[in-house]
């Protein structure tokens, strides 16, 4: 066993006890704060399964600026006391819970069987050096030639909502 | 049958100094070349390869620890030093000769301080916040490229990766600010929050436009394609301009003044920190020291050279590290410039700043570097 499988190990079962943690914590603020470890520890996985681009994109996005104003607009309204009863109310919901969670697993377990070997197979050897740079060559052809079109209607549509937003906000501010 | 000729091995001793002059010279060589194989034989028939790398990572952190700490006892003493001579005092000069000795007087008096937590703190996140704030200027310090082949690691993905880490150093300012139960303390982390998130943007839009001249995202390889010329030069006028929105931004990142709001101590007594004593301030001050240097160090790898030398001065022979040290230093020397030069801006002068010029301005800086970049100027 590599180092390569005991860092995976050790990241994908932190992502899942921190993904508990969000849901299972009564307090606000723990609970964004282990929202970013989660994130970090998935950001881990995809660098050690050869995505490091998404890895890199995915701390800078989610960990660096989504939960920074998240945290800010959480501690700023200080809503400690209003979480105060656990998450899990009753017997019926973790049952329910762990059934969901037994039956995505199941289908997991049983999908990944039926996916072909071939679009799984790296492009080139794991942890090989250039992976990192070619990585991103990939995810620029795939965005700036396939989907070059999808790609530009997403950008005006990004743009178009955030002139939405500044407009309303400025509405707001005028009433 | 004809003797054997005798083995042409120098001698220990010479062997020994042949690798300390080279390690003097050229330490990436000596270390990647020289040290690092010897310990993977070495370690090899004793651990599984694991073992191997994970002994070698620890070996990096703790020369990193050894380089985070001499710099930040330099950078105190520099900081008081400079202090004094803008405003024209003597500065620290009674502990060791010129007061030479006084960060260390300084370290003692912080280590023997009580370490105390506020009843009303929350315990665990106002604890673990000084070492979040360590973790994040660790990360950043691991591509930082000292010389050609010496650094922790050399990523292909190096410039997005500084990018991404700096902006983790504000969730521990966050934490500190929130657990306190202080509002003093909470107006300097949101305030911090607020600005950091702000002063990413122009930063990440000139490193863009370095990546896009340079045509890497590794550091080391920007670096090696700035050989011809600097990228301050090189760029043509985007060069300059794009360093001086850099410089500003990451100022303005590291809560440097003229742009330190989050710990006004006029107006939040000292923002997120007031509640922190002995070593966890300490720590908090360790990070904001290594901050500044990190953006004086990426400054000069960007636009000056970093490890290369200055065209005809090639020919000194100037080790690589000694060049980006001194590039660095002078950075450093200019930020703290800022500091006795400028007097605080308000918080919506802050805004306006970034939003309103810093932004456009490295957005038209882009274009304009994407624009020289096609028409061949390299």
């Amino acid at each position: 066993m590599g180092l390569r499988e005991v860092l995976l190990a050790v990241f994908a079962f932190g992502a899942l006890a921190f993904a508990l943690a969000v849901v299972s914590t009564r307090n606000t603020v723990y609970a964004a704060l282990e929202f970013v470890a989660h994130l970090l520890c998935l950001a881990a996985l995809y660098c050690l399964l050869d995505a490091p681009l998404l890895g890199v994109l995915q701390v800078m996005v989610y960990a660096g600026a989504i939960m920074v104003l998240f945290l800010f607009a959480v501690m700023m309204l200080d809503i400690q006391e209003t979480g105060r009863e656990s998450a899990f109310q009753g017997p019926g919901q973790v049952a329910g819970a762990l059934l969901l969670a037994a039956l995505l697993f199941a289908l997991l377990v049983f999908g990944a069987d039926r996916f072909p070997a071939a679009a799984l197979a790296p492009a080139a050897a794991p942890g090989a050096p250039g992976v990192g740079a070619d990585n991103v060559v990939r995810v620029a052809r795939a965005l700036f030639e396939r989907g070059a079109l999808v790609f530009e209607a997403v950008g005006v549509l990004l743009l178009t909502a955030v002139v939405a937003v500044m407009v309303m906000a400025k509405r707001r501010l005028e009433n | 049958m004809t003797p054997a000729p005798l083995p042409l091995v120098p001698p220990p001793a010479f062997r020994l100094g042949a690798f300390l002059w080279k390690l003097v010279l050229t330490p990436g060589a000596a270390l990647s070349g020289t040290v690092a194989p010897a310990l993977r034989a070495a370690l090899g028939p004793h651990l599984p390869p694991a073992g191997v790398e994970a002994v070698l990572a620890l070996l990096c952190f703790v020369a990193m620890s050894g380089f985070v700490t001499v710099t930040a006892l330099v950078l105190t003493l520099a900081e008081r030093k400079v202090a004094a001579f803008f405003q024209n005092r003597k500065g620290p000069n009674r502990v060791g000769p010129w007061g030479l000795l006084q960060p260390i007087a300084d370290v003692v008096k912080l280590l023997q301080k009580e370490d105390t937590v506020p009843r009303a703190a929350d315990r665990p996140v106002f604890l673990l916040a000084p070492f979040m704030a360590m973790a994040a200027t660790y990360m950043v310090l691991a591509v930082l490229p000292f010389d050609r082949g010496l650094a922790v690691t050399d990523l292909d993905l190096g410039v997005l990766y500084i990018t991404a880490v700096s902006g983790l150093g504000v969730l521990s300012i966050l934490m500190a600010g929130w657990a306190s139960a202080n509002k003093y303390s909470l107006l300097g982390g949101l305030r911090s929050a607020a600005q950091i998130v702000s002063y990413e943007l122009s930063p990440a839009l000139v490193v863009l436009s370095v990546v896009l001249f340079s045509g890497t995202l590794s550091v080391q390889g920007i670096v090696e394609r700035q050989a011809a010329g600097w990228n301050l030069w090189a760029m043509g006028p985007m060069g300059v301009v794009g360093m001086l929105i850099y410089l500003t931004a990451g100022t303005a990142e590291i809560n440097r003044a003229p742009f330190d709001l989050p710990e006004a101590e006029s107006e939040l007594t000292a923002g997120y920190h007031t509640e922190y004593s002995g070593m966890r301030f300490s720590m908090f001050q360790l990070a904001e020291f290594m901050n500044m240097f990190v953006v004086a160090a990426l400054t000069a790898t960007l636009f000056l050279g970093g490890w290369q030398p200055l065209g005809p001065l090639a020919a000194l022979h100037i080790p690589g590290y000694l060049w980006f040290f001194g590039k660095s230093g002078a950075m450093v020397f200019v930020i703290m410039w800022f500091r006795w030069t400028f007097p605080r801006v308000r918080v919506d002068q802050l805004m306006t700043l970034e939003w309103k010029i810093l932004l456009p301005l490295s957005f038209l800086n882009l274009i304009g570097v994407a624009l020289w970049t096609a028409l061949g100027m390299k």
